[in-house]
């Protein structure tokens, strides 16, 4: 009866057809381990991971923004430490340095909570975890790019017009450097899921990742599905964003290749 | 920890000088870990698994350089013991990582045309997806353990592997060289064999070497999430997740078997991009 109710009768090639039809009409199943619909588990979840993950975003890119732009360029012995500490920060697993991170300013200095996820307070720990080694990667790659950059007539130019070292960095070098760290970004978005799970397991926050994990280790197929669904919408909204944000940053590729 | 590390576009190139003294600091240091991992007994003299519950939770100091843990036994100590383990699932991983990734690769960027194109979607595809979650998912059918470890750990870094692989067959193919033996009437059997191969698997050591270091990242993440290796394996991912309970106590129960993961990584890459460094000097 059971097998007749799932349809385990029919054809595996029919099944997956009407898997498919319901799919469109936005019906994801039912989750066996929660026994609720898997699209209300998504609704319910995938706010706070976003949040998460915007936010690692944006820090990531306020290090890279600081860090990065103001060392790369200058006396050897300042890029060699600038550009070893990216390499470091890359090196740093999510899991460890969350666990760090919590260790020092939730049990040390209790400046943040150790867990929840309610509040911007219960956010920054575990989105630094997830943006340092992200901002090691864009930095690398932004300060490979900056440097070639800083070497255009152009930057001699500026300079020549009396604009301040700062000026020149971040009026017009900056804007010609970021390119390929914008494209990492939302390349990273995998990454960013695969942090999305260690973060909130440990920081026990609600969210996408912990509901992959348990989904995965219960058996939950619908639910490991669905979730898989969102993160490949996701990576592919994430990818149309950069091209957006390309665009925003050199008006030129909008314009054709001249 | 996440991201293929190692697109040799990305790599940073630091001055002659700065490049030498790191190497060898990182060499010496994975030579390091290579004496503990073939004779652990010479670095550590304490047993890894000896419990000895009235020195429990000794902070770091004479005696017990990394501290004790819960039961009493010397963290050094484990961690010494454990690098056996953590450095051989890294191996495994990435050898059966590279035993998928190096001939389809090959065979991708030598043959071209729809192969090339219809495997080069699906790796996007899985390449897109993330590692950790496609770990978990072959751990799901494997089971969890040490060899379900290896499995998924190397099929999950697999597919962005294949890729480098394949560019890197690409840039060859259409070097200018290849453009002169194909002038010169040489067969495309032996281009390839005389040519093609000898300058495309170089650049591959450089991948391996930084790859062994993501192997292991990826490796106790799984560990650490619970589905490795199990206690009382002193695997450095087992160590941290173990640490995990008393880290508002006892932060050095979590802080060593971490550093150790973080400074092996770093070791790798920094090696690593010492080989590509003296391969382009070479090569150019």
């Amino acid at each position: 009866m059971i097998t007749q109710e799932l349809g385990l009768d029919k054809p595996l090639i029919v099944q997956y057809a009407v898997y498919l039809g319901k799919l469109l009409h936005g019906d994801l199943g039912v989750s066996y381990s929660q026994h609720l619909p898997v699209t209300k588990v998504l609704a319910d979840q995938s706010g706070a991971t976003l949040q998460l993950m915007v936010c690692a975003i944006l820090l990531a890119w306020s290090l890279v923004l600081t860090w990065t732009v103001l060392t790369a360029g200058r006396r050897s012995w300042i890029s060699t430490l600038g550009s070893f500490v990216e390499t470091m920060a890359a090196a740093l697993p999510q899991f460890w340095l969350a666990i760090i991170l919590v260790s020092v300013f939730a049990f040390g200095m209790h400046l943040f909570p150790p867990t929840g996820s309610n509040g911007i307070r219960t956010l920054i720990l575990p989105s630094l975890a997830l943006a340092i080694p992200l901002a090691g990667f864009i930095g690398q790659v932004t300060r490979e790019s900056l440097e070639v950059v800083l070497e255009e007539p152009f930057v001699l130019s500026a300079r020549a017009r009396g604009l301040s070292d700062l000026a020149v960095r971040y009026r017009h070098a900056l804007r010609h450097s970021v390119l390929p760290g914008i494209s990492l970004s939302a390349w990273a978005i995998g990454s960013l899921v695969s942090g999305a799970v260690v973060a909130e397991l440990i920081f026990s926050r609600e969210g996408l990742g912990r509901q992959l994990f348990q989904a995965v280790q219960k058996q939950d197929m619908p639910l490991t599905v669905g979730i898989t669904l969102v993160v490949s919408v996701g990576y592919i909204a994430a990818n149309f964003l950069s091209d957006v944000v390309y665009r925003l940053v050199d008006p030129r590729i909008s314009r054709g290749a001249p | 920890m996440s991201f293929v590390a190692t697109r040799s576009r990305f790599a940073y190139r630091p001055g002659a000088r700065s490049i030498h003294w790191g190497a060898l600091l990182a060499g010496s240091f994975l030579a390091f870990l290579l004496i503990s991992a073939s004779f652990p007994h010479l670095l550590a003299s304490l047993d890894p698994l000896e419990t000895m519950p009235e020195r429990a939770f000794l902070s770091p100091g004479w005696g017990h350089w990394f501290g004790t843990d819960q039961s009493g036994r010397d963290v050094f100590s484990r961690i010494v013991h454990g690098s056996r383990q953590s450095l051989s699932i890294g191996l495994f991983a990435i050898t059966l990582s590279m035993s998928v990734a190096i001939p389809l690769g090959l065979l991708c960027g030598l043959i071209g045309g729809w192969l090339d194109r219809a495997v080069g979607w699906l790796l996007e595809i899985l390449f897109a997806f993330p590692t950790l979650v496609l770990a978990l998912l072959f751990v799901s059918i494997f089971g969890s353990g040490i060899t379900p470890l290896i499995v998924a750990t190397g099929l999950s870094i697999s597919p962005g592997y294949t890729l480098l692989i394949r560019g890197q067959v690409l840039v060859v193919r259409n070097a200018g060289y290849i453009e002169a033996a194909r002038a010169l009437g040489h067969s495309p059997w032996r281009i390839i064999r005389r040519q093609v191969l000898p300058n495309a698997i170089r650049p591959i050591a450089v991948i391996i070497t930084m790859g062994v270091g993501q192997a292991i990242v990826w490796a106790s993440a799984l560990s650490f999430l619970g589905l490795g290796a199990k206690p009382p394996a002193s695997e450095w991912g087992t160590m941290l997740s173990l640490g995990r309970d008393f880290i508002a106590n006892a932060w050095w129960l979590t802080f060593f078997p971490g550093l150790f993961i973080v400074l092996t990584t770093l070791s790798t890459t920094i090696v690593g991009r010492y080989l590509q460094y003296r391969l382009e000097k070479r090569l150019s």
